[in-house]
């Protein structure tokens, strides 16, 4: 026999599990009752036929700690057309000296989602100024996925300057996807102090789009010859198959016979590649 | 100092322990208490495992799983992933650490067909991209996969290079080793959200990268089945709605030939075929955790029904029960990676990411759900157990005996027998065909009609036939740079057997022919045969090339004898029969658009299938009245019969596998005005052999 007290339960539980059960999309874009999961998955859904009634519920989570979140409504938010009010939400919760870090590298992230021009002032300015090296580099990724031009020089000035390794390699892999940057930060990188950077630097030199530059391949070669770090001089190795040069054939095949067993290996695709 | 056990009655304990079957707790603590008493402490000696073919297995150590709990965010984890080796594959066994990664992580693992190589996807630090590692089991197990200075040791070759993320690779049927890759600077995805995550393949050594998938899209949950197909999954976008889409792909190709089939709703991960030919996956929900949910296994009609439970509910939360890496054993049990999450997960309010479970290596027998403990440590997720064995990649009763395809003036020479594996000449064999695959960059649509294999409409449309000598050997020569399959015909003209593989033959297939002859194999006896010593029938010949088109061939020939007034026109659709959903049917061969295809096209192609409409899932099917690459075994054909075509002395006049001539269908008599000519009724078998394509060449959209 069931007591009255546990049909009760039983019949609660029922009915707070139908209650979820039957939630819309709409309903459960609320952070305060839904994780993470949940909300992508509701942005997924409204996704499907982007009602109006979603952008004030997306706004308020431009700057959802979960930087998943985030990126999902900076997308979903372009899709709607909405890419001017979501910049300006997710731009003031990045220019937000008071708002906690993660909330301040979604609205980084939100941002690079959004495309939209009118984030790349509140990004750049991050860049340049956020006390947190995390948000930095989140800003620099952004202004890279944003594709326009006109933020070649702060990246550039990160790339060089900024104190943190993990904001200059961010702000190289940004330089190469920017419209309007040239090599020449790049490939200074590749003298940087700390052995990512450099890494990052030779992958992106690679790119035909830097085929042309001034001391490209001196440099690498310096670097597939000289570098102490082996993940370096094949990083090297690597961009000079990419590239293709046959005047590097040499220069590969004797790394080859180098004192880094990765070298060698990197060396020996590469010169396939130029083959 | 650990003691090795090696009597019988330890034996016996260590045999019985992994008989039983229990929940984790449980069998742990009774595994303490039975292997305390029997003396064994905590190390097995090899083999103990000899019931499930393998005495070792190599896993995924990390903090937390990848997309523990996040919805499409398969890679975006944190650090710390390690490779080890659990020798003997029992609880309590020795682990050895393979990578000794310590601020690196790994995004899936595959053992060689050989069982003594492992290829791994690492990173070596974390700014690091994924890179596919070949990792020799055996040195790597001393120490020796990474050296000082960012080095790699002697147990350890890396493969790929650059920017990119190289993840989840597989070892493919043709001996290449296939993966998944995202490049930072590759092509933005349907979506406009990031990078597209593309499939490419390279050579053991990590040569020759080739991007084998060709659509738009996302892909991800690769497998391999001993068929020669690796399958895939696409997000992709169709009729402006994202979808999720099988691919099977056919990794020798030029491009890679692709074949779709219908949407998915549950979606397999890392398909796995067993030694009975299954093929079995982790299924997941298309919306929820991925790569967790619970094993499914392929069946004829392309779909995922479940084998084990249920796919766990969790909208976005990752409840207990969830199943990973599932990899079929021989007794019919999996091994899989098992989620557990202490404080369970009831519902989608749940906080998702702050309920990361807890992957176990376990033994699960879809029969019972029991599982049974082989390795756990505290909260880690331990993921993508893979046995430590020989296994087959390719199915040797299907191979033809091509002995080698090399390089030579005016194109590729393929050479060889026309046997079994064991050798054996394949007595029934009258005439090899050659089918050229059209390339899925050529033909990138996919056709939208469910049913097994019915995707090879986008390949294999232009054929060839050539002579077989009497002892079964054959020489010829086909265009440098084309995906060729070939096909062993018997005297009606009909595929006895078709090569698993596409050919491109050693290079020819990405570059020109100068320097490829190196590495073709020679069987030392060929010189002896007859064919050894004639010219190569020449099948580069572009005008001798046979393509098939069904508007403009097969329709022709229905409109003519079968979509007539009375019989199979859209009006009276003869042959009308109840389907398995109660409705009655007919069989409409009458011209007319129908979909991308036609009336008649759709008609011929269609699956009957009975569905569960609560799940969707196939309850019964009926096969189609013709299945593509298969003339002997489509409906089409048996009803029609076919007259001997080669070679014709002491065969009997019609084919057996079909009906003879006074018993062809019933309006199909020689008296008849419409009935098919010889060459109509070949021509039928030839184009399903094809592959029963809709486009043929020139025709493609």
């Amino acid at each position: 026999m069931i007591s009255l007290a546990t049909r009760i339960l039983i019949c609660g539980l029922f009915l707070f599990a139908a209650g979820f059960a039957t939630a819309g999309p709409l309903d459960r874009l609320d952070a305060d009752r839904y994780g993470p999961g949940t909300l992508i998955a509701a942005i997924e859904e409204l996704a499907r036929y982007s009602p109006p009634q979603a952008v004030e519920p997306l706004l308020e989570l431009v700057g959802h700690p979960d930087r998943d979140v985030a990126r999902s409504v900076g997308w979903l938010l372009r899709r709607m057309g909405q890419g001017s009010q979501g910049a300006a939400a997710a731009g003031n919760v990045l220019a937000d000296a008071e708002a906690e870090v993660e909330e301040r590298i979604s609205a980084a992230v939100c941002l690079g989602q959004l495309r939209h021009a009118d984030g790349q002032a509140p990004l750049a300015s991050a860049l340049a100024n956020d006390a947190d090296e995390s948000v930095r580099a989140a800003a620099a990724r952004s202004l890279g996925e944003l594709f326009r031009p006109g933020s070649a020089s702060a990246l550039a000035q990160a790339a060089s300057t900024d104190e943190s390794a993990a904001v200059r390699v961010a702000a190289i892999l940004a330089l190469s996807k920017v419209p309007d940057s040239d090599a020449s930060a790049i490939v200074s990188a590749l003298q940087d102090s700390d052995p990512l950077v450099r890494r990052q630097a030779a992958w992106s030199l690679a790119l035909p789009r830097f085929r042309d530059a001034t001391g490209l391949i001196g440099n690498l070669l310096r670097v597939l010859q000289g570098d102490a770090d082996c993940r370096i001089q094949a990083a090297a190795a690597w961009a000079l198959g990419m590239i293709g040069d046959p005047s590097t054939s040499d220069a590969l095949e004797a790394a080859q016979d180098g004192g880094c067993r990765l070298t060698a290996q990197a060396a020996s695709r590469a010169i396939e590649m130029i083959k | 100092m650990r003691k090795n056990a090696t009597g019988p009655a330890r034996r016996r304990v260590i045999r019985t322990l992994n008989r039983i079957e229990c929940g984790p707790a449980v069998c742990s603590l009774l595994s303490i208490l039975v292997l305390a008493a029997a003396g064994c402490e905590d190390t097995f000696p090899k083999g103990l495992n000899d019931d499930l073919g393998f005495s070792s297995l190599v896993f995924v150590q990390r903090p937390a799983p990848p997309n523990s709990g996040a919805i499409k965010a398969p890679d975006s984890a944190g650090a710390g992933g390690n490779v080890l080796l659990l020798d003997p594959a029992v609880l309590g066994g020795d682990i050895h650490e393979l990578t000794g990664l310590e601020e690196g992580d790994v995004n899936g693992i595959d053992v060689s067909p050989d069982g003594k190589t492992l290829v791994a996807s690492i990173k070596t630090d974390p700014h690091d991209s994924f890179h596919l590692f070949s990792i020799d089991i055996e040195q790597a197990r001393q120490g020796g996969c990474f050296g000082q200075d960012g080095d790699v040791g002697q147990a350890c070759t890396r493969l790929t290079f650059g920017p990119a993320d190289d993840t989840r690779p597989v070892y493919l049927p043709d001996g290449r080793i296939g993966f998944l890759r995202l490049d930072p600077f590759g092509q933005v995805d349907f979506q406009g959200r990031g990078r597209s995550r593309v499939f490419y393949a390279i050579e053991k050594n990590g040569g020759n990268p080739m991007r084998l998938d060709t659509g738009p899209g996302h892909v991800f949950g690769v497998g391999s089945s001993r068929d020669g197909k690796v399958h895939l999954v696409r997000w992709t976008r169709r009729s402006g709605a994202s979808v999720l889409q099988p691919l099977s792909l056919d990794p020798s190709g030029f491009d890679g030939l692709e074949i779709g089939g219908s949407l998915l709703d549950d979606v397999p991960m890392g398909p796995v075929q067993d030694d009975e030919g299954r093929v079995f996956a982790s299924c997941v929900a298309e919306y929820g955790t991925w790569a967790a949910g619970t094993i499914c296994q392929r069946n004829q009609g392309g779909e995922w029904p479940v084998v084990l439970g249920s796919i766990p509910a969790g909208n976005g939360c990752s409840p207990s029960g969830r199943v990973r890496d599932a990899y079929p054993l021989k007794d019919g049990r999996f091994i899989a990676s098992y989620a557990n999450v202490p404080q369970g997960c009831l519902n989608a309010s749940d906080g998702d990411r702050g309920l990361v479970p807890d992957f176990s290596i376990v033994i699960v027998d879809p029969a019972t759900g029991n599982r049974m403990p082989i390795y756990n440590r505290g909260t880690d997720a331990d993921i993508y157990p893979r046995p430590v064995v020989e296994r087959t990649l390719l199915d040797d009763d299907v191979n033809l005996g091509v002995l080698s395809s090399s390089c030579e003036p005016g194109g590729v020479v393929i050479e060889g027998y026309m046997q079994d594996a064991n050798g054996q000449l394949l007595t029934s064999v009258a005439r090899l065909r050659v089918l050229e695959g059209l390339s899925g960059a050529i033909a990138p649509w996919v056709m939208e009609i469910g049913g097994r294999d019915v995707g090879a409409v986008c390949g294999s449309a232009d054929n060839y036939v050539a002579a077989v000598q009497a002892d079964g050997s054959f020489r010829v020569r086909v265009p440098a740079a084309v995906p060729l399959r070939i096909q062993a015909l018997d005297h009606y003209g009909a595929a006895v057997k078709t090569d698993p593989l596409w050919r491109g033959g050693p290079k020819c297939s990405v570059r020109a022919c100068s320097g490829c002859h190196a590495g073709a194999e020679k069987a030392d006896d060929f010189g002896e045969s007859l064919a050894a010593g004639l010219e190569p029938a020449d099948l580069s010949d572009r005008s001798a090339q046979r393509s098939i088109d069904f508007a403009r061939d097969i329709q022709p020939i229905l409109d003519r004898s079968c979509a007539t007034s009375g019989c199979h026109d859209a009006q009276t659709a003869a042959g009308n029969y109840v389907d398995l959903s109660g409705s009655l049917r007919g069989l409409d061969l009458s011209d007319g658009p129908g979909g991308r295809t036609s009336n008649a096209y759709q008609s011929l192609m269609l699956v009957d299938r009975l569905r569960n409409t609560q799940t969707g899932r196939v309850i019964e099917q009926r096969r189609p009245y013709v299945i593509p690459g298969s003339a002997r075994e489509s409906r089409l054909v048996e009803r029609l019969g076919v007259p001997c075509r080669f070679d014709c002395t002491g065969q009997p006049d019609w084919a057996p596998w079909a009906l003879g001539a006074a018993e062809t269908h019933p309006e199909d008599q020689p008296d008849w005005s419409g009935t098919l000519t010889d060459e109509e009724r070949w021509m039928i078998v030839e184009w399903i052999d094809a592959g029963a394509p809709f486009f043929g060449r020139g025709a493609t959209p």
